[in-house]
């Protein structure tokens, strides 16, 4: 559906997109995920046509967007950051117009911009200016009109920033039916929202691909194991002993405490269950009181950040064929760990 | 092409620019005539059609400085090279949209040479004649002012600085009245040129070596020239001051009542040179 070979995007001596490479399969939804000025909005501007790229090659649906623009903008939709909005026209007028600029069939124009409008609800604001809408309607006339014409490809920067909770899900719900008959690839900077919609997610730092699989290996991939830092009075074997009885223990390392007679144990352990009460149980079984306890979590976003901060595709690999050495290596180079938070998220 | 064609030509009405434009150029239309054919009893309205040029260098302006800036300053400028149209047809478009508006006073103004035929003396053929310099000259002039605003995504500063380059254009037949026809004098007016050649390719390329070799070797062209052939450097600057006396043709037709059409194929190479002149610089900025 659509290669991405080699990108590269320089403006002057910044690198804003370096050695692209990636490929984007039919009928699915792909997430950009990357820190604010991480080349998402590059990218996607080069895929759209709307910036040259210094190097690389961009093939959409069979068409090379440097050599055979025309054909190839014809099978994409694209809804940028700030959605393209004429203030001075309705949002009918602004419709009909881009529907004749995307050169879309005489006969059908009507019912398509009709089709769109009741797609992403907008009837009533339909003969209104768009200067006079709210921000939450003009993103949707922006959806609106990256998706008339059922290109077969339809782009979508930030779709949700601004939009109030509400609003965001009902994007989130037009997105998702939309990845049922097109390829549908979107950029965000919130782990959450892509994991929330997307099939299949590529994150990007600095220009460069982090990694790439679907949320569920990426979250894997992510996710830590749950650390715990314990103050312990008692004599060291002991505890070790006692610790090392519960299964869901990895390691359990040891040092110096500021108080009298204790020690900082920091605790490391599968992420499959809470084991804050069998160690509380096992230590005072050998009478080695828990002077204080704490459960170590991070948020996805301050791994996400760390992960695109610290490190490069070249280090990482792909979680898609990462094997489980390099997903513990991964894991233990962040230290942080999340579990609860991470599970109750994907609860919800 | 068509599509952006009539969004344009719809934007322009709906706002007051349209409005603000062609009643602007009617009304000084009207009152030239009436003063110069009416009252004077000048018996050639192609006349004031001249004189009214000098009104351009602010009326023109109104309708140009948004035409490419705006586009930029609101990001729609992304849905129109996101679309399968060509940015040839785009500029086209917008070309063809503005040239309508002022098509509109040019009708109008038709009227008078038909008021005319009232007169004893009338030149009804010469007259309406005359509108299509006027129509191409108008034309000029927008193509310049879509120049100027597809440099910038201020429509202030596309405004400004279209009203200073048409104030130029007019004043150009001062200039060239002014300036002395010595060859030094040529010489030094040919240096500025360079000086400002070579910016404007630094300003494009940021190069700054290869800017500073194109300077130097246009200024070793003149010091050669001048101190070789000195003849061919007398009255040069002068000479092309000549060249963009954008009124020649009208001035031609209403002197001698001759077309000129070395004029009209002037004016018409102008237009294409600013268009294509858009488009490059459009199509540049995507590579930056």
């Amino acid at each position: 559906m659509i290669d991405v070979k080699n990108l590269v995007k320089r403006y002057g001596d910044h690198v804003a997109v370096d050695n692209l490479t990636f490929h984007v399969e039919k009928g699915q939804i792909y997430g950009f995920l990357g820190a604010n000025g991480a080349g998402k909005s590059t990218t996607m501007n080069m895929m759209t046509g709307y910036l040259s790229p210094t190097g690389g090659q961009i093939v959409i649906n069979g068409h090379d967007i440097t050599e055979e623009p025309e054909e190839a903008k014809k099978s994409i939709g694209y809804l940028p950051e700030i959605p393209p909005l004429y203030m001075d026209m309705t949002v009918l007028e602004y419709l009909d117009f881009c529907s004749e600029l995307k050169k879309l069939p005489k006969a059908s124009r009507e019912d398509e911009v009709d089709r769109v409008i009741a797609m992403v609800h907008i009837e009533d604001v339909a003969n209104r200016l768009i200067k006079n809408l709210s921000k939450g309607y003009r993103q949707r006339v922006g959806l609106a009109q990256a998706i008339l014409g059922m290109p077969p490809v339809i782009i979508l920067d930030e779709p949700s920033v601004g939009l109030d909770p509400r609003q965001i899900i009902e994007i989130r719900e037009i997105i998702r039916s939309l990845g049922q008959e097109h390829t549908v690839i979107l950029s965000s900077h919130i782990m959450q929202e892509v994991s929330a919609v997307c099939d299949h997610v590529l994150i990007i730092a600095k220009g460069k691909l982090v990694a790439t699989g679907s949320p569920a290996e990426l979250a894997k991939m992510l996710a830590g194991d749950n650390t715990y830092r314990m103050t312990i009075k008692g004599a060291q074997d002991t505890i070790e002993a006692a610790l090392n009885k519960i299964p869901e223990v990895k390691s359990v390392s040891f040092s110096s405490s500021e108080e009298e007679g204790c020690l900082s144990v920091l605790v490391k352990a599968e992420d499959t269950k809470d084991i804050r009460e069998d160690m509380f149980m096992e230590l005072a079984a050998v009478r080695c009181p828990v002077m204080q306890m704490s459960h170590e979590s991070a948020s996805l976003e301050d791994i996400f950040l760390e992960l695109t901060e610290g490190k490069t595709a070249s280090d990482m690999g792909s979680a898609a064929e990462a094997s489980e050495e390099e997903t513990s290596d991964a894991s233990e180079e962040t230290s942080e760990e999340e579990s609860e938070e991470a599970s109750e998220k994907e609860e919800e | 092409m068509l599509a952006i064609y009539k969004r344009e030509l719809r934007s322009y009405f709906h706002s007051m620019i349209a409005y603000l434009f062609i009643a602007g150029l009617c009304f000084f239309i009207g009152v030239y005539f009436l003063l110069v054919n009416v009252v004077q009893g000048n018996v050639y309205f192609c006349r004031i059609l001249s004189n009214i040029m000098f009104l351009f260098m602010f009326i023109f302006p109104i309708l140009t400085m948004r035409s490419m800036a705006e586009e930029r300053r609101s990001k729609t400028d992304q849905l129109l090279l996101t679309s399968p149209v060509t940015i040839p047809e785009i500029v086209m478009g917008k070309f063809c949209a503005m040239a309508t508006v002022y098509a509109v006073p040019c009708l109008i103004a038709a009227v008078c040479p038909l008021l005319m035929l009232f007169l004893d003396e009338h030149h009804l053929t010469t007259d309406l004649v005359g509108i299509i310099p006027f129509f191409l000259v108008g034309c000029v002039y927008i193509a310049i002012g879509m120049f100027l605003s597809s440099l910038t995504e201020n429509q202030i500063i596309a405004a400004a600085l279209s009203v200073i380059v048409f104030l130029l254009l007019y004043l150009a037949p001062a200039f060239q009245a002014f300036y002395p026809e010595s060859a030094l004098a040529s010489a030094i007016g040919l240096g500025v040129l360079a000086v400002f050649i070579a910016f404007i390719y630094y300003s494009f390329s940021k190069n700054a070596p290869v800017s500073g070799g194109i300077l130097l070797a246009e200024i070793a062209a003149i010091v050669i020239i001048f101190f070789a052939k000195k003849d061919l450097l007398t009255g040069l600057v002068p000479k092309l001051f000549e060249s963009v006396f954008l009124t020649a043709p009208l001035d031609t037709l209403s002197q001698y009542q001759i077309l000129d059409l070395s004029g009209i194929v002037f004016y018409l190479s102008l237009i294409g040179l600013f268009i294509f002149l858009t488009v490059i610089i459009v199509q540049k900025r995507r590579w930056n």
